[in-house]
């Protein structure tokens, strides 16, 4: 079973984002701010992180930024789930490492499912 | 588009940045307003001096015309700086306006999504049992009244910019209001681990004041105070009097607002760095809101605070004589 971590503050998305993968026979882990995300992320090493950007304690650049420096965590492919969408912002996650960069309100449940399964193969 | 770009990367009165803001708007030179301002001037300027001269061989007072011109000069300079000022005025309120629309929408965002990915639980038949049904229609409404406040707030900054927010102040028992919302935000104050207190003499004279309208000002102070306390500690109210208003005080033991921030901190959408480090869900809006109606009731808001230790508001109001 594949084991996907969600880094998302707002309890209703993550809520709704982790029944939906857990049905989709996923082992998906919450980390509600970026600190307990990353602690999470080089514990239990999961195959795939969504990342939210805006989040507390330690933001979302910053967590992917420690993420793709760190041996244990640099290969996981991460998928940028947030609301910001200026160029800078998308160019700037890309650079950083990120495999995908999607705006939330733009996408159904279906299709992230999709993109994740398509990152995941 | 690209070529726009190098012409202007390239152009020597871009790089002096002296038509900064034409650049911004994406304006070219011709449609500059400062740039016109600054040919208008030298296009003045030749024509006086060439008035002048020509008037010198042609006339026998050419001082004379040459004042004259000079006046008509100066005349059409200040014109058409007072033109390009409005120009300016104008720009500037349409770009205000511009990141206004934008943060609002990226704000709106949040909430819609937690719509859509909870409808999207129950149209794909997600959720079996009617307990989770119900717990998941809670989510949706939750966002919903979200995005009702943040619409209601956006509205109030309108009514604020554009001056027409009405008060409708009345005598009015100041205790009572207080009362009555810290009565109704205890469960929220419970719910965050800290305790809601109040204070006041035994006596206190009325106020003059719109009750609904300052009731959203003491509403933000309270909830402001119980979001950005982090440890179990006390919120205090006091009220107290002089012989011409009510003063009113929030004091909480929260994260407080960083020094080199508190300038900013009536301003619309401006959060500090150390709240957005911890509670990122805020619209910025509420005390830009809090301080136009406390001024709109002739009163006067303002705050302490210490990064760390915590932060009191304090506001008046004018007593009802």
């Amino acid at each position: 079973m594949k084991t996907i971590l969600i880094i998302e503050d707002e309890p209703t998305l993550q809520k709704t984002m982790s029944l939906a993968l857990t049905q989709e026979g996923y082992d998906v882990k919450n980390a509600l701010d970026g600190e307990i995300g990353l602690k999470l992320a080089k514990e239990i090493k999961p195959d795939l992180i969504l990342l939210d950007l805006i989040l507390p304690k330690i933001d979302g650049f910053e967590a992917l930024e420690d993420l793709k420096n760190n041996d244990i965590t640099k290969e996981i492919p991460i998928i940028v789930l947030t609301n910001l969408e200026s160029t800078q912002e998308i160019e700037r996650a890309l650079v950083m490492g990120a495999t995908t960069y999607l705006v939330k309100a733009n996408y159904d449940l279906k299709d992230i499912i999709q993109k994740i399964k398509e990152t995941l193969k | 588009m690209e070529q726009d770009n190098n012409l202007k990367n390239n152009n020597f009165l871009y790089k002096i940045r002296l038509f900064k803001d034409c650049q911004d708007y994406n304006l070219s030179l011709w449609e500059c307003p400062s740039f016109i301002f600054l040919v208008l001037g030298i296009l003045n300027i030749v024509a006086m001096v060439s008035t002048y001269f020509i008037a010198n061989r042609y006339t026998e007072q050419p001082e004379i015309v040459a004042l004259i011109v000079i006046a008509i000069s100066t005349f059409i300079f200040l014109l058409s700086h007072s033109i390009t000022q409005g120009f300016d005025k104008l720009a500037q309120a349409n770009k205000m306006k511009t990141e206004f629309v934008s943060i609002a929408s990226h704000q709106l965002r949040t909430p819609l999504s937690a719509i859509r990915w909870t409808l999207n639980l129950i149209n794909d038949g997600r959720i079996s049992s009617p307990a989770d049904m119900s717990t998941y229609l809670n989510l949706v409404k939750e966002s919903n009244e979200r995005m009702i406040r943040l619409v209601n707030d956006l509205l109030d900054v309108s009514r604020v910019e554009m001056g027409r927010m009405t008060f409708f102040p009345k005598q009015t028992n100041i205790y009572v209001l207080v009362e009555k919302i810290i009565n109704a935000s205890a469960p929220f104050a419970k719910a965050n681990n800290v305790s809601l207190s109040m204070e006041a003499p035994e006596t206190l004279p009325n106020v003059l004041t719109d009750p609904e309208k300052i009731s959203i000002t003491i509403q933000n102070l309270v909830d402001n105070a119980i979001k950005y306390t982090q440890e179990k500690s006390e919120i205090k109210v006091s009220l107290e009097a002089d012989s011409k208003f009510v003063k009113i005080s929030v004091k909480d033991k929260g994260v407080g607002i960083p020094q080199s921030q508190q300038k900013h901190i009536f301003k619309k959408f401006f959060r500090s760095d150390n709240i957005m480090k911890n509670q990122t869900i805020g619209t910025g809006l509420g005390l830009f809101i809090a301080r136009s109606i406390v001024e709109g009731n002739k009163g006067k808001i303002w705050f302490e605070s210490k990064e760390g230790e915590g932060t009191t508001f304090f506001f008046t109001l004018p007593i009802y004589k």
